[in-house]
């Protein structure tokens, strides 16, 4: 296979693997930055695909599935934040927690709504979306601009949380709930209600994420399905240094690495798929072991907040 | 009635006229569980002047001015301002009324930029992005107006202490307070910003806001207020002028016993030396250098007391002595022996014992009853254990011999956290002297805690002594220092500048030797 | 003044409170609720709760065979939740323990079919060359802790998923056996663990019982891994309250300030430590391929690794409790699965359960009345706010 239509297609694949990444690892960047570990990213995920196949299914047009994908996200992230910053649980626990009861109530859906082991019937998913010029370049249209509108609508929202974060009086008050929930709450700024809102984004972003992956790269949920990907967002939240431009980089970076597994196979080369899996993994312990001393995570990181 | 709403006064009907002072503390009182912080106190605080409030720790100065600025509500009184009675829901409606307070310790977002940090939740904006140019211009002119010195793009973490500061003290002006607070402000400063401080709000003051300054320091109080209200024990002892008021009588005030002035003690016959330390050399926790060349001599059966203000290497002195801390130059000389330290347990085997200085943080663990922290050091020790295992008829005995020596009010099983203030800092005494130590250092020992066990604690470390122990007393409590210390050594700035008999030198001389000033030079 | 902090501590992420609380009520409270709830959700799908739950307990305890494999599915149960337990002991988050089982039981599965040494030699060695090969991969997110500050959550979970990989790796290309499946090549019936009936009986011959007295058949599938694990269980109880290493990890996880204080080295503790718990795991590991699966392969775990973070939890981070909790994980999950074949009833109800356990136990709900105590006493500071 020649080189071009070789870069083209594992330029595809990288969109298209890294896309759900992407959105986790934006959840995560939010999430941190204002102090709260998501572990539960991964479950929000399955959630998140769950909700939209089904409501795909009920209704037929999966953007409504899309919708009701974020919706669950903000619900379940809800509870989340309803548990750690209310209660006071700790947020690895009740993260933990999350992430089984999606693998759980999910394969549950399953069985009792299709009567299937497994795997949800084919549902509409999302088509890829022609854009007017930019999809009729040669080699960069079919790689990049014939996505479906929620890798698009991923670009829009890494350009979004950089405004947000960085120059927004929101993501100010975020950096400073991150850094020193005591400086902020001294100025009146509520520090649980910075952190739910945070919260509730990521829970959206997640999933997002997970319906970008039952109605983008499928057209149907299996069990499981997210498979790490939301740790492996949170990984890339940390390789990149806690920026939504990083993190989204980092996570396509990931994405690579599973894309160039698959190109791979597709291209004839064999290679033991296991040694590209791994990549992501290894590459964020790297990222651990250098990125602290360079750039900190959020300084109260994790710790619940007690206001006097 | 009227609702207070977050962020919101609320205003109550009007008292009885006349000319009133600015604000009024009427009957407050505030309780922290078994604690009575606040007993009833008035108090009246005027535009254009400064008022001191002075107490010891734990006289309840810090809570008062807490309730005053909106951090915490009373339990009981009311708070006038202007003659009105008002209720502050949180430090926001505190502002909008008028009243800011300045923290002892810093409430800054590190990572954030000056004028981020000056504008926080209160940003310009335009259509909800921050407007910079707008921030940066605001802080420039409220330097200038000010007669600050800021860079309005420099991080926090980057500038000085005393920037900092400038920092906190300029997010609560720009809101145009009539009252500011300052809590302990001159704990974190070199005497030059000290003067630099005091000038600053002199100029506030002739502007006409009103000043309180929080602070145990008496000569600085005496040196700016125009009045002063002196806690003790929850209650005001006294509130007047300056005048006429000498350091000591100020200090009886305060402290309200002679006892603490004159602890009668045989005079000390020091032994051979203990530990020697030429030319030490430390960093603290953020890489700045903190001792500069530190010389150092302790003998036996003598109490140093090391008096300077926070900040000037006491912390890296005693850190590197118990262990915790690698000296990075210098040497020191234990027993005549040039040693060096590697570690906390091999400075226990050498006899050094250490009450430090904060006992909930680092002297005890509250979780664990009595028994377990008092083997908190000696856990791998006989009597303690045998190789590795853990005997518990030993360290129970044990338990039972230091709550008899030492009166503890508790029992072996009692979880420390239970413990009164003064029983918990019984159960780190009892640890740290049962067994005559070579050398104690004591970092605050009596740091909030109250007087009968303070007494005790002195008690203790005396007997210590004259068994033979080489103390070391590091402490901020200047009386104490007086009481205790057969020499008295000044730390300033990472070095010992001086070294004085404090029988024969008063309080000024020692202010000075602290402010890094002997005779007419400064100290390079 | 604040004192700083001398070394980069990290912050243990809100373990205090886990530590400094011990609550069996709220472990059995917020398993009641679980049951509940999942009672719920049988209903809105239209199944018999009562029922549902009646068979499965039935098919966890209801014949003798049936507690044999409920008994043995809480082995490795146990283990990881003493791995995580004695991890969070000392403030430590050892979510990797499923890579560390993992890594212990491949190197099982590899070593135990060329070992031919009589079984009093074989069965020590393979186990503690198991438990070798979970301390060494706890090692690595241990030593990013302890010299770098690095959050060992993320770490040791990276660290699962890459055993995770290799495994599938070496079963697939390496230790892969003859045939079709991707599985390691059995462990030869020399090098097993035994059963405990064969165990039983073999103790009873030697007493000179008769055949009919002894029970050969007890207890099913049930090895001597369950002694194992609880004689396992007993020590790291004894590690943790008798001895002086034991009293270092338990200072450490309470406050690492006083720790350092009292001598103790942080950095060197946080290691031992995070090898002590992924031995625990790697045992898990090498005890299952041994009493189990008799080789290994890539769908080994359902997680066990993940579920001792629940079990620890549950069991108040106390070697009892974690033993108890070990026991209804595995009775739910056995009982699960007999609950599937025979009622018809989805066996993701019992992950339901074991999600909503945790779930609650983090909230540590309490009875309901200490609640309305505490919001009463806020109702009321409120109101006499209002009244002003």
């Amino acid at each position: 296979m020649e080189i071009v239509a070789f870069a083209a297609l594992l330029i595809g694949a990288t969109l298209r693997i890294g896309a759900p990444i992407a959105f986790a690892a934006l959840g995560a960047t939010f999430a941190e930055r204002a102090g709260v570990i998501n572990v539960g990213l991964e479950g929000i995920m399955l959630f998140g695909a769950f909700a939209g196949v089904l409501v795909s299914y009920l209704t037929g047009n999966p953007w409504l599935g899309v919708a009701g994908a974020v919706v669950t996200g903000v619900i379940v992230a809800a509870l989340l934040g309803v548990a750690s910053i209310t209660f006071g649980a700790n947020q690895i626990v009740a993260g933990m927690a999350i992430n089984i009861l999606a693998l759980g109530l999910t394969r549950f859906g399953l069985d009792v709504i299709w009567d299937r082991p497994g795997v949800s019937p084919s549902v509409p998913g999302l088509e890829p979306v022609h854009l007017p010029i930019l999809s009729d370049l040669p080699v960069v249209g079919e790689a990049i601009f014939r996505q479906n509108g929620l890798v698009l609508l991923l670009f829009v929202l890494v350009i979004i949380s950089t405004v947000v974060l960085r120059r927004s009086r929101f993501g100010r008050h975020m950096e400073a709930v991150g850094e020193a929930p005591e400086a902020a709450d001294s100025v009146g700024i509520s520090v649980h209600r910075t952190r739910y809102a945070a919260l509730l984004i990521s829970g959206a972003l997640a999933s997002l994420g997970g319906v970008a992956l039952s109605l983008g790269a499928l057209t149907y949920f299996v069990e499981g399905m997210t498979a790490g990907r939301g740790f492996i967002g949170l990984a890339a939240n940390i390789f990149g240094r806690w920026t939504a431009v990083g993190a989204f980089l980092a996570a396509l970076l990931f994405g690579l690495a599973g894309a160039l597994q698959v190109s791979l196979q597709v291209a004839g080369v064999q290679v033991p798929s296991q040694f590209l899996l791994i990549l992501p993994y290894v590459l964020t312990i790297v990222a651990l072991a250098g990125a602290v001393g360079r750039s900190r995570a959020p300084a109260a990181l994790g710790r619940p907040y007690r206001t006097g | 009635m009227t609702v207070p709403v977050s962020g919101e006064v609320s205003l109550g009907a009007r008292t009885s006229g006349g000319p009133s002072p600015l604000v009024r503390m009427r009957s407050i009182s505030r309780r922290f569980g078994h604690v009575l912080a606040n007993d009833s106190v008035d108090l009246e605080l005027d535009s254009g002047e400064v008022h001191a409030v002075l107490g010891e720790n734990g006289a309840g100065k810090s809570t008062l001015m807490h309730i005053l600025s909106g951090s915490l509500r009373p339990d009981d009184g009311i708070i006038e301002l202007d003659g009105l009675p008002v209720r502050f829901a949180n430090p926001r409606a505190a502002i909008i009324a008028g009243i800011g307070m300045v923290h002892q310790h810093f409430k800054l977002v590190p990572t954030m930029s000056v004028a981020a940090n000056i504008m926080l939740n209160d940003e310009p904006s335009r259509g909800g992005l921050v407007d910079e140019r707008a921030a940066r211009s605001e802080v420039r002119e409220l330097c200038t107006r000010f007669g600050l010195d800021l860079d309005p793009d420099a991080r926090i973490r980057d500038i000085s202490v005393a920037a900092q500061q400038k920092v906190e003290i300029l997010k609560v002006l720009r809101r145009q307070v009539r009252l500011l607070i300052l809590d302990e402000p001159t704990a974190v400063l070199t005497p030059q910003e000290v003067r630099d401080l005091f000038r600053f709000l002199e100029g506030l003051v002739e502007g006409g806001t009103g000043i309180v300054l929080i602070t145990h320091k008496l000569s600085e109080a005496l040196g700016i207020a125009d009045r002063l209200t002196i806690l003790r024990g929850g209650r005001v002892v006294s509130s007047r002028t300056p005048d006429d008021l000498t350091p000591s009588q100020l200090a009886k005030l305060m402290v309200g016993r002679d006892v603490l002035l004159e602890v009668r003690r045989r005079p000390a016959t020091s032994g051979e030396s203990v530990l020697a330390m030429r030319d030490v050399r430390a960093v603290d926790g953020r890489g700045v250098e903190a001792l500069r060349g530190l010389d150092l001599d302790i003998r036996a059966r003598e109490v140093l007391g090391v008096a300077g203000v926070d900040g000037n290497g006491q912390q890296q002195l005693v850190e590197i002595l118990a262990g915790i801390r690698v000296a990075t130059g210098g040497s020191i000389e234990w027993l005549g022996e040039p040693i060096q330290i590697g570690s906390v347990a091999e400075q226990m085997r050498r006899g050094i014992a250490y009450i430090p200085e904060d006992r909930q943080q680092r002297g005890l663990i509250m979780d664990l009853d009595v028994r377990e922290n008092l083997i908190l050091r000696r856990f791998r020790d006989e009597p303690f254990a045998h190789r590795l295992r853990l005997r518990p008829t030993a360290i129970e005995q044990h338990a039972r011999d230091v709550i008899d020596t030492f009166q503890v009010r508790a029992r072996p099983t009692d979880a420390a956290r239970n413990l009164s203030g003064g029983n918990q800092q019984k159960v780190v005494v009892g640890r740290e002297l049962k067994g005559v130590p070579r050398l104690l250092i004591a970092a605050q020992p009596t740091r909030g805690v109250d007087v009968g066990a303070t007494q005790f604690v002195y008690d203790q470390l005396l007997a210590a002594r004259d068994a033979g122990a080489a103390i070391l007393l590091v402490s901020f409590d200047l009386d104490e220092l007086f009481a205790l210390s057969d020499r008295l050594a000044v730390i300033y700035e990472g070095r010992i500048v001086e070294t004085f008999d404090p029988r024969a030198v008063d309080e000024e001389q020692l202010g000075l030797a602290m402010a890094g000033v002997r005779g007419n030079a400064t100290f390079a | 003044m604040r004192s700083s902090s001398v070394w980069l501590w990290p912050e243990c992420v809100g373990t205090r409170p886990l530590l400094s609380q011990s609550r069996p009520a709220a472990s059995v409270f917020a398993l009641l609720l679980a049951l509940a709830s999942g009672a719920v959700l049988l209903l809105i799908a239209g199944h018999e709760p009562l029922a549902a739950y009646s068979a499965l307990l039935n098919g966890a305890a209801g014949s003798d065979s049936r507690l044999g494999e409920t008994l043995m599915n809480a082995v490795p149960l146990i283990l990881t939740g003493l791995a995580v337990g004695v991890a969070f002991r000392a403030g430590l988050f050892n979510i990797g323990a499923e890579g560390q089982l993992l890594m212990g039981a491949v190197v099982t599965a590899g070593l135990a079919p060329t070992l031919a040494l009589p079984w009093f030699l074989t069965l020590p060695l393979l186990i503690v060359v198991g438990g070798l090969a979970g301390a060494l991969w706890a090692f690595v997110p241990g030593l990013l802790k302890a010299r770098l500050g690095a959050n060992e959550v993320i770490s040791s979970l990276m660290m699962s998923y890459i055993a995770f990989y290799v495994t599938e790796y070496l079963v697939v290309n390496p230790l892969k056996a003859e045939g079709v499946l991707p599985a390691t090549e059995l462990v030869p019936e020399a090098n097993r663990l035994p059963r405990m009936g064969d165990v039983l009986s073999g103790v009873g011959q030697s007493l000179g019982l008769s055949a009919e007295e002894i029970p050969g058949d007890f207890l099913g599938r049930l090895h001597l891994g369950l002694p194992i694990a609880l004689l396992v269980a007993l020590g790291t109880s004894y590690l943790l309250w008798r001895t002086v290493p034991g009293f270092a990890i338990r200072i450490l996880g309470l406050n690492p300030e006083a720790a350092t204080y009292g001598g103790v080295r942080v950095g060197r503790a946080i290691i031992l430590t995070m090898m002590l718990s992924g031995a625990i795991a790697g045992l898990a590991g090498a005890i299952q391929v041994l009493g189990v699966n008799y080789r290994m392969s890539s769908t080994f775990s359902p997680g066990f690794g993940f579920t001792g973070i629940a079990v620890a939890l549950l069991g108040n981070i106390t070697p009892v409790g974690i033993v108890l909790a070990a026991v209804l994980f595995a009775v739910l999950q056995t009982g699960g699965q007999v609950m599937q074949r025979s009622a018809e009833i989805p066996v993701a109800i019992v992950t339901i359960v074991q999600a909503l356990v945790i779930f609650f136990v983090a909230v540590q709900l309490r009875l309901p009345r200490s609640y309305l105590y505490v919001w009463g006493a806020r109702l009321r500071a409120r109101a006499a706010r209002w009244r002003s």
